[in-house]
């Protein structure tokens, strides 16, 4: 089904459609919540937020072309206000970096699985070591694909700004990954 | 000459016809470079010397020529580094990138750092979730439906109870509701022209004065609540016929979670669990008796 036509139904109040386009979405502002709060329950719950807001601004989003952008911003600025709640009132207890991703492929061998949690956490909290603006740019560039005059927009950054803050981020990740990883879990990783 | 010279004499024939095995061809093409009698020995002896030397002494030579000229690339590598999963390198921009990370190790772990970081961040904009997620955001915005429909004073109350939520995340928000509190007790209590200021008072002198006024009141208070107790427990009754199925679905997915984690499934448990959560959300809306939505 067109995303177009899926929207209008959506838009229409048809329950089946709405189901669809979450089971489409989830993963992606499942995604989007875990760069921001790193823990899968807290992510869980904000994403059901996320969706809510989605499914109350529906009307706000015309466009079928516009949508991803539109879905992210939805979903960053309703992480940007969950931050905020929780910085007036912290969770009871501080959350590892360890425990952001338990991700099951069972599917895959035991040994492969352990290497990609592995990969996944080194680069998880790599990410986390960026500034909040860098973390931003690769979320929005590299995590969900958006293009820097979206992302300009999104941000209300002059283009020229976020193309070198793009770069910059990339860089300042890969460093990260390097010195978590050194040469040797890097080379093995690629 | 000392004995390692007389060993890679022993080795020189062996050599030339192109017959040493991997340990002694390396111990021979490292003693040639570092010892100036056996070089020249080589050299008199075979035409290969002058290969051995510009093959080790070539990565050398190009680094102190850059160094003393343009300076270390790294700097313009990392650049084009970051460009090129975008696509944005031209042909000749990528061959000078891809030479120098043949010759720059450190280059070439940063860029086999960024491919994985790439390649692994795109895995996380999209994690795997379980059959509940969906569930549960179905269930989530179906109270919004019914809310939406409901008209403009159930989204008033919304966004009073979301302001209400955000004013009591505030840390200093117990802090006010005691200053509040105090504020009114004082105005009711404390102050001459309060209407209760002397309420406080003559409560304290009716118990002092007669203890058993505190039973024989709230002997009649039972009195007047013994009437309608009978209705009460019509009521309760009714209730409890309306949500009789509503417990034994909460009760029956409460098994079934269990025994999918005796099975050691906590996934399938969990997402059982869930579902006796939304058992249990039915079971309050009967109980209350709300009437249930048509869609749903």
């Amino acid at each position: 089904m067109e995303l177009a036509n899926l929207l209008e139904s959506c838009r229409a109040g048809d329950e089946l459609a709405w189901e669809m386009l979450v089971r489409q979405t989830q993963s992606r502002v499942f995604g989007i919540a875990m760069t921001y709060v790193r823990d899968r329950d807290e992510a869980r719950d904000l994403s059901q937020d996320i969706f809510v807001r989605i499914y109350r601004n529906l009307d706000g989003c015309k466009d079928a072309d516009r949508f991803l952008p539109w879905l992210v911003r939805i979903s960053r600025n309703a992480c940007i206000d969950h931050l905020r709640r929780r910085k007036a009132r912290p969770p009871a207890r501080d959350i590892p970096a360890e425990e952001a991703l338990r991700l099951v492929a069972p599917d895959e061998a035991p040994d492969e699985e352990m290497e990609r949690q592995a990969r996944r956490r080194v680069v998880e909290t790599a990410l986390h070591s960026l500034s909040e603006i860098n973390r931003e740019i690769i979320l929005l560039k590299d995590m969900q694909g958006l293009a820097l005059e979206e992302i300009a927009r999104l941000l209300n950054l002059p283009l020229g700004t976020v193309k070198s803050r793009s770069s910059r981020a990339r860089l300042e990740l890969a460093k990260a990954v390097q010195d978590l990883m050194g040469p040797a879990g890097a080379e093995a990783t690629a | 000459m000392n004995t390692r010279c007389t060993a890679w004499e022993a080795l020189l024939d062996a050599y030339l016809d192109g017959a040493l095995d991997g340990s002694d061809e390396a111990f021979f093409r490292s003693h040639a470079a570092d010892c100036d009698r056996c070089r020249d020995l080589l050299r008199l002896v075979s035409a290969d010397l002058p290969a051995l030397a510009v093959e080790d002494e070539a990565p050398r030579l190009a680094d102190s020529v850059i160094a003393v000229t343009s300076g270390p690339a790294c700097g313009r590598a990392e650049a084009l580094l970051v460009t090129r999963p975008d696509g944005g390198l031209s042909a000749d921009e990528a061959l000078l990138l891809q030479a120098h990370l043949e010759h720059c190790p450190p280059c070439s772990d940063l860029a086999r750092a960024l491919d994985v970081a790439l390649t692994t961040v795109r895995e996380l904009a999209e994690p795997e979730l379980d059959l509940a997620f969906t569930y549960d955001v179905l269930r989530a915005t179906s109270a919004t439906r019914a809310r939406k429909r409901g008209g403009a004073l159930p989204r008033l109350a919304d966004r009073l109870g979301a302001w209400w939520q955000g004013q009591a995340a505030r840390p200093q928000f117990p802090w006010e509701v005691a200053f509040a509190a105090t504020v009114v007790l004082v105005l009711l209590f404390g102050t001459p022209l309060s209407p209760a200021r002397r309420a406080p008072a003559r409560a304290l002198a009716a118990v002092q004065a007669s203890p058993s006024w505190m039973i024989d009141t709230a002997g009649e208070l039972t009195g007047v609540a013994g009437a309608g107790i009978g209705a009460v427990q019509q009521d309760v009754t009714e209730r409890r016929n309306r949500t009789a199925p509503d417990r034994a679905d909460f009760l029956r997915h409460v098994r079934e979670a269990g025994t999918a984690l005796l099975n050691g499934d906590p996934g399938a448990a969990a997402a059982r669990l869930r579902v006796a959560g939304g058992d249990l959300m039915q079971l309050w809306r009967d109980w209350r008796g709300e009437e249930p939505d048509a869609d749903d």
